[in-house]
């Protein structure tokens, strides 16, 4: 065996055991035929090769053509992940947008400014959310391509907001945290991309659906002010309706939904739930690190966050659990 | 159908071909300008298997690697001539669209 299809063989490796069963050995063949050009002991094979073996893994793992039955669920918990994790992004994205819109028109005075989830945007935070529910708009309507771009673009205050940190010298877990907390959007981003790939039919929900998020977002916006404008108002609170908290609510609602009727065979939706929940575990490690690294053990804020965090890490296991028995089992797909 | 599916489907046409036969083909159906990656390629030989397309028509052993023809089937040959008569018909709108268009220049042209 040559160096170049040693190589290559390790790639293929991105791809599924039944995958490669079926598949390897032609494609080696048809590789080095078509690398007959190169110095077989020299070369490594282009990385356009690389990436297109890397995009059929996720179609093949995902529910495209050539996937099994396994497969094909985990595509379909996927996309449902993608849908409720745009859903969840373009609510509080709305909630930022009408809560920013309300200070500039004069309505309401500043927002105190630990209600994360209601603060004064910059430019590009703004930019960001109109993006953020136009991708789920998209997405909603079935439009793909739209939606992908829109959501990638939701994500770009992330990397600058860290940059931003770094040049700015904060702590290194603060920094960990903007990540930790970045992760609601970067998953249903990723979900999105790979999910809804080639194969993968686009959804189809109700009509009304892209007006679901802002109308939430604004709902949202009015609890928390409501909550907020009084002068007497709970610290405890803050914990329940910042970012990780709202996902929080929204995760352990669906659940409590699901659980009472989803009672089908489906793997889809616990997986979905499963890995949305760790997503705001993550976020919600991020602010309670943050919390801890100002130093305020004994706070409520922190005591509310604890309890979710716990409470998220039993939700995700149990869901993850159910998911995975409901799974078919691995038999490889008929093929050919 | 994508067009990568088009041209591979195209490849088949006049005999069976193995993998990198299709690649090179594919290659020069579309004068250079389309050259399929081998994970392209098998995400399309997939699809369009799974749609009964394309079949398996032989395998054999070449420098000790096994080598696999593809052949189109029936299905596969009428999907193609549909595509190609769609693909056909808007460029003839475009054509006789861009030749009206030349034509009221030379019109205006002489006009003026």
């Amino acid at each position: 065996m040559t160096l170049l299809e040693a190589r290559y063989r390790r790639v293929l490796r991105l791809l599924p055991a039944h995958y490669r069963a079926e598949r390897e050995e032609e494609m080696v063949d048809a590789f080095l035929e078509g690398a007959a050009d190169l110095d077989e002991d020299e070369a490594h094979p282009r990385w356009s090769e690389v990436l297109s073996v890397a995009a059929l893994a996720v179609r093949v793992r995902l529910g495209g053509a050539g996937s099994t039955a396994r497969g094909a669920a985990w595509g379909e918990a996927v996309r449902l992940a993608a849908v409720a994790g745009l859903f969840l992004n373009a609510m509080t994205a709305a909630q930022g947008l009408a809560a920013e819109a309300l200070v500039r028109a004069g309505v309401i005075g500043p927002v105190p400014e630990e209600f994360r989830a209601v603060t004064t945007l910059g430019v590009l935070a703004t930019a960001a959310g109109v993006a953020w529910v136009a991708a789920f708009a998209a997405l909603a309507r079935g439009r793909l391509r739209v939606a992908k771009a829109a959501a990638v673009l939701g994500l770009v205050p992330l990397p600058v907001e860290v940059v931003r940190q770094v040049i700015g010298g904060v702590p290194a877990v603060w920094v960990l945290s903007i990540l930790l907390m970045g992760l609601v959007g970067v998953i249903p981003v990723l979900a999105l991309l790979a999910g809804y790939h080639r194969d993968a039919a686009a959804p189809r929900l109700h009509w009304a659906m892209p007006l679901a998020p802002p109308a939430a977002g604004l709902l949202a916006v009015v609890a928390i002010l409501a909550l907020a404008g009084s002068p007497t108002r709970p610290t405890w609170v803050v914990a329940w309706l910042d970012l990780p908290g709202l996902g929080f609510l929204a995760l352990a609602g669906l659940s409590v939904w699901h659980a009472r009727t989803g009672r089908t065979a489906s793997p889809a939706w616990p997986l979905a739930l499963a890995l949305l929940a760790f997503t705001t575990l993550a976020s919600r490690l991020g602010t309670i690190a943050v919390s801890l690294s100002v130093g305020a053990p004994g706070d409520p804020l922190l005591a509310g966050a604890a309890v979710q965090a716990g409470v998220l890490l039993a939700l995700g296991l149990v869901l993850l659990g159910l998911g995975r028995r409901a799974l078919p089992s691995p038999a490889p797909a008929v093929r050919l | 159908m994508t067009e990568p599916a088009f041209l591979v489907l195209t490849a088949l046409v006049d005999e069976p071909r193995h993998g990198y036969g299709v690649v090179r083909e594919v290659e020069e159906l579309s004068g250079g300008r389309v050259r399929l990656k081998i994970g392209t390629l098998y995400g399309v030989l997939d699809r369009l298997v799974a749609d009964g397309l394309v079949e398996l028509d032989r395998e054999e052993i070449a420098r000790g690697r096994l080598r696999r023809y593809y052949r189109l089937t029936e299905d596969g040959a009428s999907a193609l001539e549909a595509e190609a008569a769609r693909l056909a018909a808007n460029a003839r709108s475009a054509t006789e669209r861009l030749a009206a268009r030349s034509g009221r220049a030379k019109a205006l042209g002489g006009l003026a």
